[in-house]
C-alpha cells in the first residue's frame, strides 16, 4: 500500500519534470532559430539604410555643386564686364562640348593601328577591343576615335561577322584608333610588361600592331545624331 | 527498482540544467553580444541619414535664395541691356543643351534596372564567383548597342572616358571604388533594352556562373549626373582649328 502510493507519487514527479523538460527544449529551439532571423533582418535593414544613405549623398553633391554654380553666375553677373561674361560663357560651352565629344580636338597621344591576319571568334574579338580601349580610358585617355568614330558616352564595339560596328556603323580592317592623353602611360598599360590587353592580342592571335607616341593626334567630333536625348530629360 | 529511479530522475535533472544554461546564455548573447555592434551601425547610418537630409534642406532652402538673386539680376538685364541679355541667354541655352548631351545633368526617362551580385556562397562545393569589371564592360556594351541614352552603375554616370577596373572584390568607375551589390541604370526603351540583355552572350555566361542578374523594367529611371569637376578630362584637349 505505502510502496504502491510513493510509486505513484514518483511517476507524476517524473512526468512533471519530463513535460518542463519538454517546453524547456521548445523554448530554447525556438529562441535559436529566432537568433539565426535576427542578424540576416538587422542586415537587409542596414543594407537598405546605406542604400538610402548613398542616394542622399548623392543629392547633396548635386545640391551643392547647383549652388556653387548658381554664386558663380550670380558673381560673375554682379562684377565682370559684359565681354568677359560672354568669355567666360564661350569658354565653358567649348569645354563641355570637348568633354561630351561633340568638337574635333587635337593634343599629344597615341596612334594605334591593329590587323588581323586569321579568322577570330566574333565575341573573342569583341572583348579584345574592349579592353584595349577601356585600357586606353582608365591610362589618362581623354578622347579616343576608333576608326574615325569618336567615342561617346554611350559608343558601343560590337563584333558582328567580319566587322566591328561603332555608334551604329560597321567598320572593317585594319582598326585606327587615335587617342589623346599621356602616351607613355597609354602604351604602358597596353602592355603592361606583358599582360596587358596589347600584349594579350599579340600573344594570342596572329596580329599586325602598330603602337606608337605621336606629338599630335586629331580625334574629330562625333556626328550629329550620334548622342540621341529623345528618350531622357533633366530631372 | 528504487536506484534506478533515481538515476533516471538525476539524469532528466541533469540534461534540463544544461538546456536551461545554453538558454540563458543563448537570450544574454541576443541582448548584449552578437547585435551591439550591428545596433550601433544602424543608430550611426540613421543619424548621418537624418544630418544628410536637413543639409539637403538647407541648402535647398539657399538654392531658391540664390535662383532669386540670379533671376531679378536677368531682369535687370533684360530691362537694361536687352542686346546682352539675348547674347547671354543664347548661351545658357547651349551650355544647358551641351549639359544634356555630356551627362553632366541628372536624367529620368523608362528603361531598365539591372541588379546584380557575386554568387551565392551558400553552396560551399561551387566556388565563389565575383562580378568581374569585364562583365560590367560587356553588360553596358550590348545596352548601349540598344540604344540607351543614359547609364549609371551604383550612382556612377558613364560618361566618354569612363573606365572598368577590378579592386579585388570591388571595380573602378570613374576613379570612384563600389561594392556589390551593382545596379545598372540605363534610360533607353525598356523592352528593346530587357531584350538585348536577355539575348547577350554575356548575360548567358554570367547565369551560368551563378552570378546574380535581375535586369527589371521600369517607366521611370533615374540617372545621376557625372558630378565633379570634367576639367581633369580635358586639360589635354586641344580646340582643332
Amino acid at each position: 500500500m505505502t510502496g504502491n502510493s510513493s510509486k505513484t507519487v514518483r511517476n507524476i514527479a517524473i512526468t512533471a519534470v519530463c513535460v518542463l523538460l519538454g517546453i524547456f527544449i521548445s523554448i530554447q529551439y525556438k529562441s535559436l532559430s529566432a537568433n539565426n532571423a535576427a542578424p540576416s533582418s538587422n542586415e537587409d535593414r542596414l543594407a537598405s539604410l546605406q542604400a538610402q544613405q548613398l542616394r542622399l549623398i548623392q543629392e547633396n553633391e548635386n545640391m551643392r555643386s547647383e549652388k556653387e554654380d548658381l554664386e558663380k553666375k550670380i558673381s560673375e553677373l554682379e562684377n565682370a564686364t559684359n565681354d568677359e561674361q560672354i568669355d567666360s560663357l564661350r569658354r565653358e560651352l567649348d569645354n563641355i562640348k570637348k568633354f561630351a565629344g561633340t568638337t574635333t580636338v587635337a593634343g599629344r597621344g597615341i596612334y594605334l593601328s591593329i590587323t588581323i591576319n586569321e579568322q577570330m571568334r566574333e565575341a573573342t574579338l569583341q572583348r579584345h577591343l574592349l579592353k584595349i580601349v577601356n585600357e586606353l580610358k582608365a591610362s589618362t585617355a581623354q578622347a579616343i576615335s576608333f576608326n574615325g568614330e569618336r567615342l561617346t558616352a554611350m559608343t558601343e564595339i560590337r563584333a558582328a561577322g567580319e566587322y566591328v560596328v561603332i555608334n551604329g556603323r560597321q567598320h572593317s580592317q585594319p582598326f585606327e584608333i587615335y587617342a589623346i592623353g599621356n602616351p607613355q602611360a597609354m602604351i604602358s598599360g597596353l602592355y603592361l610588361s606583358g599582360n596587358g590587353p596589347l600584349a594579350d592580342l599579340e600573344s594570342e592571335g596572329n596580329c599586325d600592331i602598330v603602337c606608337e607616341a605621336r606629338d599630335t593626334v586629331t580625334v574629330n567630333a562625333c556626328q550629329s545624331g550620334d548622342i540621341n536625348t529623345d528618350l531622357i530629360s533633366n530631372k | 527498482m528504487y536506484r534506478k529511479n533515481t538515476v533516471c530522475i538525476m539524469l532528466v535533472f541533469l540534461l534540463l540544467g544544461f538546456v536551461i544554461s545554453t538558454q540563458i546564455k543563448s537570450v544574454a548573447a541576443d541582448r548584449y553580444g552578437l547585435s551591439a555592434a550591428e545596433v550601433s551601425e544602424i543608430d550611426e547610418c540613421e543619424k548621418r541619414i537624418q544630418e544628410l537630409t536637413r543639409e539637403i534642406e538647407d541648402t535647398k532652402a539657399e538654392c531658391a535664395e540664390l535662383k532669386d538673386t540670379y533671376n531679378a539680376h536677368l531682369k535687370e538685364l533684360y530691362e537694361n541691356d536687352q542686346q546682352f541679355y539675348n547674347l547671354y541667354k543664347k548661351y545658357e541655352t547651349d551650355i544647358n543643351e551641351y549639359k544634356l548631351y555630356a551627362g553632366l545633368t541628372t536624367v529620368t526617362g523608362p528603361g531598365i534596372d539591372i541588379g546584380l551580385d557575386d554568387a551565392h556562397r551558400s553552396s560551399e562545393s561551387l566556388p565563389a564567383f565575383i562580378v568581374h569589371d569585364i562583365y560590367i564592360n560587356e553588360l553596358l556594351n550590348v545596352l548601349k548597342a540598344a540604344g540607351a541614352q543614359a547609364i549609371s552603375v551604383n550612382g556612377q554616370r558613364i560618361i566618354p572616358m569612363s573606365e572598368f577596373l577590378c579592386l579585388g572584390p570591388s571595380i573602378r568607375i570613374n576613379n570612384t571604388r563600389l561594392f556589390p551589390p551593382y545596379h545598372i541604370y540605363a534610360v533607353g526603351d525598356p523592352d528593346k533594352l530587357l531584350a538585348a540583355v536577355r539575348d547577350s552572350v554575356i548575360y548567358k555566361n554570367m547565369v551560368s556562373e551563378n552570378l546574380i542578374v535581375d535586369p527589371v523594367i521600369s517607366q521611370e529611371i533615374t540617372v545621376n549626373a557625372y558630378n565633379r569637376t570634367y576639367t581633369g578630362y580635358i586639360n589635354m584637349l586641344e580646340q582643332y582649328e
